[in-house]
């Protein structure tokens, strides 16, 4: 396994994780772009947007583009975040040069008028499925609450007004502003000829345009609201907790991840033998987000709503306990093997190097592999939690409640 | 790559060892024959609450110090149930499997099963239930399957209130009894391994197991039910069955081959059809699966009010348009679409796992990658559009979720 690196004259960069052993490869670009790079007018074109990628180019119609993955047998897809937006695919060794190509090409889209306007009945759709989905739906309402306005708490999928009112030249405007190749990355990782791929990537992207977009960073420790959104239709209390975590770029994060692990990880944690356990909740879990400039942690609750009360004031006496007593020796041993093994076991396969690899790249402009990573993670003492507890100490918690109870708390 | 070793045991448990190349992960998929099937009428989520029960305490150890011990192996851990077995799958560094699989053999023969930790299970059993109301993707396939089968097939693992409810502590301890039972069972392991010295270790911890020999289970049927529940919701959410062939049939490859021209990658039928060219929906799709040896058809769609008939029309007539006739290229495509998912899975040593386990519980033996590559590749236009017309849908089950009931 080798890792390179190369960029070119216009910003771009391409980093690769070469393992001439593997069956197969992953590559795919990713976009510093998100929710947090909107106008309050344009919520949710990021997302739209990342959509419209797969409509076609001057060289290549909407189900051209879908048949010719399919011909490579390609495992491929994209996703929008707060503040990215990726675009991927799985193939076999000889389909690279083909996959390259193609995504190279979609990331110039014509954007045409019409598929803009079907493409909006299926954003639609989407947004009405996850509006179907308490569970996701409380996340999505608890980080708006949290984030106030700071950027972060910007919504990735817009509102039905939103994306009714949103015009094709608004998103080719928003296009031209944030897919410069100096914001974007490209990454393989796999069996992969290196210089090869190199050649060929000059070749389609030398011609694109940099123009250095900017965003706006900034750290925010959360508004600390509570808020209560009431509907006799869902069955059970959905409950999002929020507190403010390390940043991506901070050397606390393997701390952020292994306190989150210990504290709400779906099994043997803190909030599992004091909630699932006892079948007090359905769901009680803890996940660290690492961003941009700030970060955050998640806590989700589900159940009974007559319990609602009961089950938050446990989850609090959770926080509140760590918070005074920091973790045990043997707390964190058991989270150190459990978030390594995962690692390495993703690790084992190219789709899951390219992830990892891709955010080191955008959040650090640095190389990691599974070996330092691991070293990393490994490093991490209960000192070093206690320390990062100091100051990211879930006293200031934002809670938005989601389900039938008028009130919380 | 190596050959796939099988080796039974005298007490009826069958052991699957494949070593690959080129990981050091191992992973282990492990049958129980304690399906729903299994369960005593009037009894349906017991099958479930005992994958639960079964890890809250052994012989030696409790619920707390069990899980700090699987845990320190880093496990990545799955269980389940479903018609036919319990299912223990987990991945973890090749060189910890023993340890892994001998708390399984503590877990399978000397659970604790206390009273106490029996009613926590139910309880929990209850509160999963009452969620998949907020959740209507996932309980409309429980549904759809139940609406599909004749008992005791069909029945969601989640099982129903008023059953759960009825349960008691002792119909916990007779059920362990029979069916966490090595007849029938099966492990297998997959990964960094030497088959040899997998077996050995096996039998060495799970060698004494005994159990009595279970009866066969009634041959499956369907009985093609509709339903509709009202739920006020955004989307209504739309699943459909209709029955194809099982495993065990000559035109099991191709059955596979046509419901990936309708649903395998994006320029496949459906989702060209209901989402690119109509935007009626966000997620559509069709699979082929098994409920026992009964092979079935299943489509999804969630769509709005206003659009989901129109959803499920376009739907209908994919499915039954396929015996039409299909393109060269609709083929091709869908053949390289199958072949590059088995190859990548050939990388996975957890995939590789179930794949041995899943293969033995419907063949009794385990297909290599390179047989199913093959009989893939063979398929010829006339096969898969002679399954279509051999196999047109002539009704189908529909069950929906949503604010409004379609025709």
């Amino acid at each position: 396994m080798e890792f390179k690196t190369e960029t070119l004259e216009n910003g771009l960069t391409i980093v690769g994780e070469i393992m001439p052993l593997s069956r197969s490869a992953a590559l795919g670009f990713f976009t510093r772009t998100g929710g947090r790079d909107e106008t309050a007018e344009i919520s949710g074109v990021s997302h739209f947007l990342e959509h419209m990628m797969f409509k076609g180019t001057k060289k290549r119609t909407a189900l051209e583009v879908n048949l010719e993955f399919d011909r490579m047998g390609a495992n491929y897809n994209a996703f929008t975040s707060e503040e990215n937006t990726a675009y991927y695919a799985a193939v076999l060794p000889e389909y690279v040069d083909n996959a390259l190509e193609l995504w190279c090409d979609l990331l110039r889209p014509s954007l045409r008028v019409e598929d803009f306007t079907i493409e909006k009945n299926v954003i639609l759709e989407e947004i009405a499925m996850y509006k179907d989905l308490p569970q996701f739906d409380v996340l999505d309402r608890c980080r708006k609450l949290h984030f106030g306005d700071h950027q972060c708490g910007n919504s990735v999928l817009g509102t039905v007004q939103t994306i009714t009112d949103l015009k094709c030249e608004q998103m080719v405007d928003y296009f031209n502003a944030r897919y410069s190749p100096d914001n974007m990355v490209l990454v393989c990782v796999g069996n992969i000829d290196w210089d090869d791929f190199v050649g060929q990537v000059r070749q389609h992207c030398s011609s694109w345009q940099a123009y250095k977009p900017k965003r706006i960073l900034s750290d925010f420790a959360g508004t600390g609201m509570l808020n209560v959104l009431s509907d006799e239709k869902i069955q059970r209390e959905h409950i999002c907790l929020m507190a403010s975590a390390p940043s991506a770029q901070s050397d606390k994060r393997y701390a952020a991840s292994l306190l989150s692990n210990i504290i709400g990880d779906d099994g043997n944690s803190r909030l599992y033998w004091q909630l699932v356990d006892t079948a007090l909740a359905d769901s009680a879990d803890l996940e660290y987000d690492s961003m941009d400039g700030t970060g955050a942690f998640y806590c989700y609750l589900s159940c009974e709503p007559e319990k609602a009360d009961r089950v938050l004031d446990i989850a609090k006496k959770v926080f509140a306990n760590i918070r005074t007593n920091g973790v045990s020796e043997e707390e964190l041993e058991g989270s150190k093997n459990k978030l390594a093994s995962a690692m390495t076991l993703s690790g084992e396969l190219p789709m899951g190097r390219f992830v990892p690899l891709g955010y080191d790249w955008i959040y650090r402009k640095k190389y990691r592999s599974l070996a330092d990573s691991l070293k990393e993670l490994q490093g991490v003492t209960v000192k070093d939690i206690n320390a990062m507890l100091e100051q990211y100490d879930f006293s200031n918690l934002t809670v938005q409640g989601l389900g039938p109870c008028q009130r919380l708390g | 790559m190596s050959e796939v070793q099988i080796k039974k045991l005298a007490n009826g448990l069958t052991m699957i060892a494949e070593p690959m190349a080129d990981v050091s992960s191992g992973s282990f998929s492990i049958r129980l024959p304690a399906g729903t099937a299994r369960e005593n009428i009037g009894l349906n989520g017991l099958s479930s609450i005992m994958t639960d029960l079964v890890f809250r305490g052994t012989e030696e150890m409790d619920s707390r110090t069990l899980s700090a011990k699987l845990d320190s192996l880093g496990l990545h851990y799955n269980s389940g149930s479903s018609n036919l077995y319990s299912s223990f799958s987990g991945a973890l560094v090749a060189d910890k499997l023993g340890e892994a699989l001998k708390l399984h053999a503590d877990v399978f023969m000397r659970a604790r099963l206390e009273e106490e930790q029996f009613e926590l299970c139910r309880e929990s059993a209850l509160q999963h239930l009452d969620s998949l109301e907020d959740d209507p993707r996932q309980k409309i396939s429980m549904l759809a399957f139940e609406n599909f089968m004749m008992v005791p097939y069909g029945k969601p693992s989640v099982g129903k209130e008023k059953e759960i409810q009825a349960i008691s502590h002792e119909d916990a301890l007779n059920f362990y009894k029979r069916f966490y039972n090595p007849n029938g069972a099966i492990i297998a392991v997959a990964g960094a391994i030497e088959a040899e010295a997998t077996f050995a270790m096996i039998e060495e911890n799970f060698g004494s197991w005994q159990g009595e020999k279970l009866d066969v289970l009634p041959k499956a049927k369907y009985q093609c039910l509709n339903s509709h529940q009202h739920k006020d919701g955004a989307q209504i959410h739309i699943a459909m069955i209709y029955p194809s062939v099982n495993i065990h049939h000559e035109d099991y490859y191709k059955a596979k081959a046509a419901v990936a021209i309708l649903s395998g990658g994006m320029g496949s039928r459906l989702f060209t059809e209901v989402r690119e060219k109509r935007g009626l929906c966000y997620s559509v799709g069709a699979s082929h699966t098994m409920i026992a040896d009964q092979g079935l058809i299943m489509g999804y769609v969630g769509s709005s009010p206003d659009k989901a008939q129109e959803a499920l029309d376009v739907m209908k007539n994919e499915f039954v348009n396929l015996a039409n006739g299909i393109s060269e290229d609709e083929l091709d495509r869908a053949k390289i679409g199958l072949r590059a998912s088995l190859i990548m899975q050939g990388e996975s040593s957890g995939a590789r796992a179930g794949g041995c386990a899943g293969d033995y519980a419907l063949l009794g033996r385990v297909r290599s990658l390179e047989e199913i590559e093959k009989a893939i590749l063979d398929l010829s236009v006339d096969d898969v559009v002679g399954f279509a017309k051999a196999n047109q849908p002539e009704e189908f089950t529909i069950t929906t979720i949503g604010a409004k009931e379609l025709i």
